[in-house]
């Protein structure tokens, strides 16, 4: 019981812990909410799920940020009383994605256990071809846009109404606001769940444990990994079973952060293990948003 | 002709180059800044052209492939900002266009689709759990297994998301407290239509406004499941070492709105048939006392391996609860379990006594029998203004404990038989009171906990001598405590602790040929204390420091009633502690801590008459209360290698401790004396270990490797002569866990360990290797095989050598009907093992007996499914 009970403290420790804040880099004008849904697969037979979650938009004078909604309740709105939900949608691994932060760049911390990684890439990587369709989404006049982004086909509404390059994910630099994308293979997509005019402090994350990392090297490693279907049933597999360490469990579609006792003897949880976690019956499998 | 088409060619290309046009400029605002971000583009009516947006300089590039015909409209749009726009001609190949922008109240039309994820989702997730049920669940709790974000360990406590359940609510009522596995385990699966999990739950209404981070579990049964009784009869029959098995048993229940009521009972000899189905995982399912501490039992001998104690067990349970009103109810728990424990076990001593060991060796047969009655009544009034619940129960324990010992010393002779009988009967009276009311915005609450605990005796006949003991005890306790936040780097936390206990024990031993030694003690004990400490995390969050002391007044007054001794103290104590974290990098962590810590005795500290623990053991106190001080300090390295799927740590602690008394112990051929003897004593121990472990993702095997040392040093009187002893000892384990095809699973572990024990006189070693395969193969979902070998290669003196292997196997069936379980234990039938072990100075060669080979059929009918 005291070690399922730490478990949970820890995991809430780590969100904090792992995202000290020190600075702020903007406050929002406007925040965006998006319900974010994936078509995955689950259980024995394959059987078809669709996941959800819900990310926040934070745009800025001249940075964005987005994180999913119960961090950002929790990060940035400072409303404590989330913990659960903060600790069950962390199986959507959602990443912090700052947009021109530092300038003409894209910073995103993902998580990948056992740590945080921070990969940066330039803005304004997506060739957008505009369409003539004009459609009303949710009362906004949108039209639509289309481009070729890190192995997936986009489609995507935007509205002029909100003059804004924002959108949801990485996907940005339209003339208008994104209010909805989704991949051509219909697995990933974004719709909008909510605008309000908020002012909203982006604190900047970061912290000394976290890596630095070439894009191309962690897309790849984090696909290999995460894309394995044996690592969906137990990604405790992959994880060293020391004390100090951060792992991540899918089981039956919830996950589990671990963080061992920062202060028990060495002979705690010497021979650990994480291993006694029951291996999930119903995983969900992972999708990538960036195949390369 | 070729030149021909080089020139058409070029003309093509001339014009097409001619016909590109490019628009830059920079965008400022009215303080002559930069502004970026801008969108920027060319609209031709309602079209598009090109876009773009502003860098952080304010700059923009736009291109066209063709220069449009007539005017169009250059737009520049940003959200901070009054939007503007320039009608012009795109003739030239470059145009440049300068814009100034002037800021304007953010107004957005604002819209939302779905209301908040958060008041949408509540704090109560409901599941039916009719969708999840897989072919072949039986009990309620294999049916919760499969819920999302539900985990249930062996002994059948349920968690959610890791977190231990607080209450377990059937329709809203919560009647078995923590013994909530007589429903998970008894109730059918198919009789439950949904399941809540209440996060942040509150369990007292008047809390409503309070954080928490509880989570409960309601279980909604189906109508055919709420107004009439039914039960789930299992049976099971097996065989071992000539001998029949058995196992059977009952459950009832009825479910109404506001009466409930859960009967359960079951036996039987095979030894683990309805085990668990008693734990409270609220805690105390057995107690102590003064004198059953004093006067302990003999145990029985266990095992690492196998099973060595025959059980067994049986237990009959009810449950009751009455709703009075929509804030008032009254429950009752009533059990009664039984347990009988057998096992046989011998062992060779090799005491140490200066020069030559005594050897004496013994053939034990513990026997353990213990009934335990649990009554518990519960009134509670939980109303949104105020909460009162007042929870008593009480608690016997009887307990008989047999352990004849065939002793034989000096290695001569037939041996001795030694009688050994323990009787020892406890009763704990238990009162909970907890009541809070509200008045205006505050809230007044008072908790009340006493324990009372009262062993009227407990008798131990040791051939012809018989000891004696009864302990009466009282305890409270209180504990608070503040933590304050100051900033973001600081943090304060001051802990309030109370604690008040009265106490009295008395021991009495009657010894042919000896006067009767008896002692009588009573006293309190108050020790209030009070553990400020504070944290420290730099700026860049790379160090972390923390730093406390615990500071306590231990106040005794203890009264020898024979003598009319007394023995007070009133002693303050300090404990500082600090530790350090230091973050090199995203691979590398650095960690110490230290501190210095005290402890101190109590009562038992005087109780210098000695009692006799054995046939041939006796032990007496110092007569002093034990004070202890020890300083221990730790450092660990640790490294990851990120994505090669390599770790690797290391480790090192040091301690070294005082205490003002000194064990002492006499051993003769006939009698061992253990005392305590009022002069300082030192101790010190060092220890380290390293630890790597590599996965291999593409056989998706994971290999690791631990190592460790350590060595310690002790003081000690033996045969009225100081002994220190040094202690040294290796331990490397090596394990691989492969998992080749997503239907089996493997696992192998080897261990090996050595031991050195050095005294001026004596130098002695042992060591002992381990190995474990187990394989997991499931065929089809309603079958699972399960099979596990042990191996053992362990000394027995030096340069003898002893090697065991055990063997087991299940294999499981679950049809629509009933589920069929046949398990094997110890297929090999080996009947004991040889493990040779140091304690101090002595070095002991124990052999346990093991259950034989086991075979044990059980099925559980499915009746609730077919109803």
């Amino acid at each position: 019981m005291k070690r399922q009970i730490i478990i949970i403290i820890i995991a809430l420790a780590l969100t904090i812990a792992a995202q000290g804040q020190t600075e702020t880099i903007d406050t929002s004008k406007f925040v965006v909410t998006y319900d974010y849904a994936v078509q995955t697969k689950m259980g024995k037979d394959d059987r078809e799920f669709v996941d959800s979650c819900c990310v926040a938009l934070m745009v800025g004078t001249r940075h964005t940020m987005q994180m999913e909604y119960y961090q950002y309740v929790w990060q940035c709105l400072g409303e404590r009383s989330v913990e659960i939900e903060v600790v069950s949608n962390s199986i959507h691994l959602y990443p912090t994605i700052y947009g021109n932060y530092p300038d003409g760049m894209m910073t995103t911390r993902e998580f990948l256990a056992p740590r945080l990684y921070v990969i940066e890439e330039p803005m304004n990587a997506q060739q957008w071809t505009l369409t003539d369709d004009t459609l009303t989404v949710m009362g906004y006049t949108c039209k639509m846009a289309t481009c070729h982004y890190a192995g997936r086909d986009w489609t995507v509404c935007y509205t002029e109404d909100i003059p804004s390059t924002a959108g949801p994910w990485k996907l940005h630099g339209l003339p208008g606001l994104i209010v909805r994308a989704t991949d051509n293979q219909g697995i990933h997509t974004f719709c909008l769940r909510s605008l309000e005019q908020k002012a909203v402090a982006m604190p900047l994350f970061n912290d000394p444990k976290d890596m630095h990392e070439k894009r191309d090297k962690f897309i790849k490693e984090r696909n290999k990994l995460r894309c394995n279907s044996r690592y969906a049933k137990d990604p405790t597999y992959y994880l060293s079973s020391k004390r100090g360490m951060v792992g991540v469990s899918y089981y039956d579609g919830t996950s589990f952060l671990f963080w061992d006792e920062e202060d028990s003897t060495p002979a705690d949880n010497f021979f650990d293990p994480i291993r006694s976690i029951p291996k999930a019956e119903n995983v969900r499998y992972y999708q990538p948003l960036e195949l390369e | 002709m070729k030149r021909l088409l080089y020139i058409i060619l070029y003309i093509a290309l001339a014009a097409t180059a001619s016909a590109q046009v490019k628009v830059t400029g920079r965008v400022i605002d009215l303080q002559n800044k930069p502004v970026s971000d801008v969108i920027v583009k060319v609209v031709n009516g309602s079209k598009t052209l090109a876009f773009t947006s502003t860098n952080a300089k304010g700059e923009y590039a736009l291109e066209l492939k063709s220069a449009p015909s007539g005017e169009v409209s250059l737009q520049f749009n940003h959200i901070s900002y009054e939007k503007e726009s320039e009608r012009l001609t795109l003739k030239e190949r470059l145009t440049k266009v300068d814009m100034v922008l002037t800021p304007k109240e953010v107004s957005l039309k604002e819209v939302t689709v779905k209301p908040d994820p958060l008041r949408q989702r509540g704090d109560t997730l409901s599941y039916n759990l009719a969708s999840f049920l897989k072919k072949g669940d039986v009990t309620l709790e294999d049916g919760l297994k499969n819920l999302p974000g539900i985990s249930i360990s062996d002994n059948g406590a349920i968690s959610y998301m890791g977190k231990g359940i607080s209450y377990f609510y059937i329709g809203g009522l919560d009647m078995l407290g923590g013994r909530y596995n007589l429903a998970t385990k008894n109730i059918p699966a198919e009789y439950a239509t949904q399941v809540d999990i209440m996060k942040h739950h509150k369990h007292r209404k008047i809390d409503a406004d309070e954080e928490s981070d509880a989570v409960a579990i309601n279980i909604k049964l189906s109508k055919k499941a709420q107004f009439k009784p039914f039960g789930q009869p299992e049976f099971g029959v097996g065989m071992r070492e000539d001998k029949v098995l058995y196992a059977a048993g009952a459950t009832g229940m009825m479910f109404t709105d506001n009466f409930q009521l859960l009967a359960s009972a079951k036996y039987s000899n095979s030894g683990n048939f309805g085990l668990y189905d008693m734990v409270n995982h609220s805690g105390g399912d057995t107690f102590g006392s003064l004198a059953t501490d004093k006067l302990p039992a003999w145990g029985q001998a266990g095992s690492s391996v196998g099973e060595s104690v025959y059980r067994t067990n049986g237990y009959g349970s009810f449950n009751a609860i009455q709703k009075i009103d929509s804030v008032r109810l009254v429950r009752i728990n009533a059990d009664y379990t039984y347990e009988r424990m057998n096992s046989s076990a011998s062992s060779e001593a090799y005491y140490f006594a200066g020069g030559e060991n005594i050897y004496i060796s013994e053939s034990v047969s513990p026997l353990a029998k213990a009934h335990r009655p649990m009554f518990s009544v519960k009134f509670e009034n939980n109303a949104s203004n105020h909460y009162f619940s007042d929870t008593f129960s009480a608690r016997a324990q009887f307990l008989t404990n047999e352990s004849p010992t065939l002793t034989l010393t000096g290695g001569e002779g037939d041996g001795e038989l030694n009688s050994q009988h323990r009787d020892a009967t406890s009763i704990n009276l238990h009162n909970n009171f907890w009541g809070t009311i509200r008045m205006g915005k505050k809230k007044l609450s008072f908790t009340s906990n006493v324990d009372f605990i009262r062993t009227p005796e407990v008798l131990m006949l040791m051939n012809d001598i018989s000891q004696s003991g009864q302990s009466t005890q009282l305890n409270t306790r209180h504990s608070t405590s503040l933590q304050v936040k100051l900033g973001s780097k600081w943090k304060i936390d001051m802990p309030i602790d109370l604690t008040a206990n009265y106490n009295f024990i008395e021991t009495e031993l009657v010894k042919p040929g000896f006067a009767d030694q008896s002692q009588r003690m009573s006293g309190w004990k108050l020790v209030p204390s009070v553990n400020p400490s504070t944290s420290w995390t730099s700026a860049n969050k790379k160090l972390y420091s923390s730093m406390g002391l615990n500071m306590k007044i231990l106040n005794l007054n203890y009264l020898s009633k024979y003598d009319n001794k007394r023995t007070t103290m009133s002693e303050v104590f300090a404990e500082p502690h600090v530790s350090l974290r230091y973050t090199f990098n995203a691979t590398s962590e650095l960690n110490f801590s230290s501190g210095f810590s005290n402890a101190a005795g109590d009562i038992m500290d005087l109780l210098t008459t000695p009692v006799q623990t054995s046939y041939r053991s006796t032990s007496a106190a110092s007569g002093v209360i034990a004070k202890s001080q020890s300083w221990s300090t730790d450092l660990r390295y640790t490294k990851q290698v990120p994505f090669s799927y390599f770790t690797f740590s290391a480790n090192a602690s040091y301690s070294q401790g005082k205490r003002n008394v000194l064990s002492s112990r006499t051993v003769s051929q006939t009698a061992t004396e253990s005392t305590s003897i009022f002069r300082d004593s030192h101790s010190r121990s060092a220890s380290g270990g390293i630890n790597a472990s590599k996965n291999i993702l593409s056989i998706f095997t994971k290999l690791s490797a631990n190592a460790n040392v350590s060595w310690s040093s002790s003081e000690y009187m033996m045969q009225n002569s100081l002994v220190t002893s040094y202690h040294t000892g290796y331990s490397v384990r090596l394990q691989a866990d492969v998992t080749p095809v997503p239907w089996l699973e493997t696992n192998i572990r080897g261990d090996y360990g050595k031991n050195f024990m050095r005294t001026t006189s004596s130098n002695q070693s042992s060591d002992n290797l381990r190995c474990t395969g187990s394989v997991a193969v499931f065929p089809i979902p309603a079958i699972e095989i399960r099979s596990t070998c042990n191996y053992m290669h362990n000394m027995v003196e030096p340069g003898k050598y002893k090697d065991a292997s055990m063997l087991s196997a299940s294999v499981q069936y679950k049809t629509k009907w009933a589920v069929w379980k046949l398990t094997g234990e110890n297929l090999l039938d080996v009947r004991q093992y040889t493990l040779t072990s140091f304690m101090d100075t002595d070095r002991f060669v124990h052999t346990t007996n093991l259950v034989g080979r086991t075979v044990m059929l059980t099925c559980k009918l499915l009746l609730a499914g077919h109803k």
